[in-house]
């Protein structure tokens, strides 16, 4: 009983910062149609500049990490406007391979200034604390980052809802080309997702690098995770991966407390169950394009 | 004319196993398994319109089937190495209706996560060796001196095979359902071209490939473990491959294979620059000379022509 009481707060708590790497991921195809290959690594690089900033400031890693968020939204935002937005068209192929180039040089170059150990950001006696409530321990960590989590859904939610802004990303994401006939820029439209996205993947990461550790190769594995996210949860809603994140959080927790040498079979596993039985996902809608 | 010097070259090539060192045929036998691999993806991604980033899985599994078939079966490894094709084209007949369930722009990682599993799997089941591998028991069985040399001529005849099939595929009847289908999909379906149905063919037929070289690369290792053989490095060096030379042409791959080897060869130094090298060629190349080299060939050819036109 209090097994299955741990599995589920964990895989709740955990779930929360899954969905904020699956955000990115949604976001972008459910504006452009695309995907990005080098989701993964802008996390982890995301990750590794708080590390590096960190080390040479004298201020508290959480301090730094609205920092490393701006400098993620400036360089998704760049790569958008400069790189990808001169590739796009009806097929997706030249954009995929362009992210998947940038996926490779980030690794890469991420192995050659870090080295490939693990690292993890230290944010002091928080990390380990925990609160006791009936005889069952909940970490302020994992609570805080899942409290986080949806607060940020909740705040993209408004966003997306209730400004103007908000409005032109949605019309964006349904008719890109009627929308531009309204005045509104769909290029500047695309780079403002791709920074929210780049922003939102290097909180996840570097959220991950205080739960746990990471390496510069731990970028593909987060692509997948926010792949499954998504296809769990469902395209076409924020909160259809804020679903899936719970989801497939709690297919990894149980699974490493039954089967701890299996790594993301179940979770793969699971995507695979999810495509054949439920292709829409949980929450989603059928998407057409 | 363009037979003779092809049936030429061939000739040229079938000789190097007499001409060529050990060490020299060995990186002639690597150029050629390279070549097959990224030509199947080619076959894939160029012709069908599907990028995948898990095709070191039916490298893998051609590779693994011809390790556990002939040590289990007396059968030799050269006969084997079709039976891979045909084993890495079930795979892929297999995940056909899974993963043809994602819209393209998803297949890549969906493909992704297929080989992962795959991976696991076969990393954690002692009958394929576990996470320590297997060595070619069957190497017992032949005469262990001519093997560079056959996998040399196999890798050859493979790759002679995907690039001479490629080309019928340009001419065919079916070949001209493909081209439509990469031209405009929708209007190629609205003719009534299966677009479905050619998608899984080519997949089948680019696993069927990867399969083959696998086999015929790890033959030659004469040991294969999963860490080696699920490398996604084979996915990335055919894309790289594909992406230099050109996607969705015949010389495409064949330059690429070229290209990459000889960057590899001048950067053999420093491997992590090597593919940071090799991943700003490919966002260069796609910004702005999205067809590669093959398409800069064409564009240098075709304009006086152009020119003429006004």
């Amino acid at each position: 009983m209090s097994i299955a009481f741990d599995i589920l707060i964990n895989g709740l708590f955990l779930g929360g910062l899954y969905a904020l790497f699956g955000l990115g991921l949604t976001l972008i195809f459910g504006v452009m149609r695309i995907a990005n290959i080098a989701h993964g690594e802008i996390a982890i690089a995301g990750a590794l500049a708080l590390f590096t900033l960190g080390a040479e400031l004298p201020v508290h890693p959480l301090v730094l990490m609205p920092v490393v968020f701006a400098l993620a939204f400036g360089v998704g935002w760049a790569l958008q406007s400069q790189l990808v937005n001169k590739v796009l068209s009806p097929d997706p192929m030249p954009a995929l391979l362009l992210t998947f180039g940038l996926s490779v040089v980030l690794q890469n170059l991420m192995v050659e200034l870090y080295g490939a150990n693990n690292r993890s950001i230290d944010i002091g006696p928080v990390k380990t604390a925990s609160l006791e409530i009936g005889g069952f321990t909940l970490g302020y960590l994992p609570l805080a980052i899942f409290l986080l989590a949806l607060g940020l859904f909740g705040l993209l939610h408004l966003g997306l809802q209730r400004t103007r802004l908000g409005r032109a990303i949605r019309a964006t994401a349904q008719d890109g080309d009627i929308v531009a006939l309204f005045g509104i820029r769909q290029r500047r439209i695309f780079a403002l997702v791709m920074a929210l996205a780049a922003g939102f993947a290097a909180l996840a990461g570097m959220l991950l690098a205080m739960r746990s550790t990471i390496t510069p190769f731990s970028g593909a594995e987060r692509l997948l995770i926010a792949f499954e996210v998504i296809v769990i949860g469902g395209l076409g809603s924020i909160w259809a991966s804020y679903l899936g994140g719970i989801a497939l959080a709690l297919v990894h927790v149980a699974s490493f407390y039954f089967d701890p040498a299996s790594g993301l079979l179940y979770g793969h596993l699971t995507l695979l169950l999810f495509l054949l039985l439920r292709p829409q996902g949980i929450a989603g809608k059928v998407v057409t394009r | 004319m363009t037979r003779i010097v092809a049936l030429a070259s061939f000739a040229v090539l079938f000789s190097f196993p007499f001409v060529l060192g050990g060490g020299a045929l060995a990186l002639a036998t690597e150029i050629l398994v390279l070549l097959a691999i990224a030509q199947s993806w080619n076959l894939l991604a160029g012709y069908g319109g599907l990028l995948s980033l898990g095709h070191h899985a039916f490298v893998a599994v051609g590779a693994y089937l011809l390790f556990t078939v002939t040590r289990d079966v007396p059968i030799s490894p050269y006969v084997m190495i079709p039976f891979c094709g045909v084993g890495a084209a079930l795979l892929a007949l297999v995940l056909t209706p899974i993963l043809f369930r994602l819209r393209e722009v998803y297949f890549a990682v969906g493909m992704w996560v297929a080989a992962e599993i795959v991976k696991i799997v076969v990393s954690r089941w002692d009958y394929f060796g576990a996470s320590s591998g297997l060595p070619l028991y069957a190497a017992r069985r032949i005469d262990t001196g001519l093997l560079p040399s056959m996998g040399y001529w196999l890798a050859l005849v493979l790759a002679a095979a995907l690039c001479i099939g490629l080309m019928w595929l340009e001419r065919s009847p079916w070949g001209l359902h493909v081209h439509a289908m990469r031209d405009d999909e929708v209007a190629a379906r609205s003719l009534g071209v299966k677009t479905d149905r050619i998608k899984a063919a080519l997949f089948i037929l680019s696993a069927a490939g990867c399969g083959m070289a696998g086999a015929i690369g790890f033959m030659g290792s004469l040991y294969v473990s999963p860490i080696a053989a699920f490398d996604i490095n084979w996915t990335v060096y055919a894309i790289f491959i594909c992406v230099i030379g050109g996607l969705g042409s015949i010389r495409g791959p064949v330059l690429g294979v070229l290209l990459f080897i000889a960057l590899r060869e001048t950067l053999s130094a420093t491997p992590g620059w090597n593919l940071i090298a090799l991943g700003l060629i490919a966002i260069a190349l796609m910004m702005f000379a999205p067809k590669g080299l093959s398409g800069l060939i064409t564009r240098f050819q075709t304009r006086p022509m152009a020119t003429n036109k006004g």
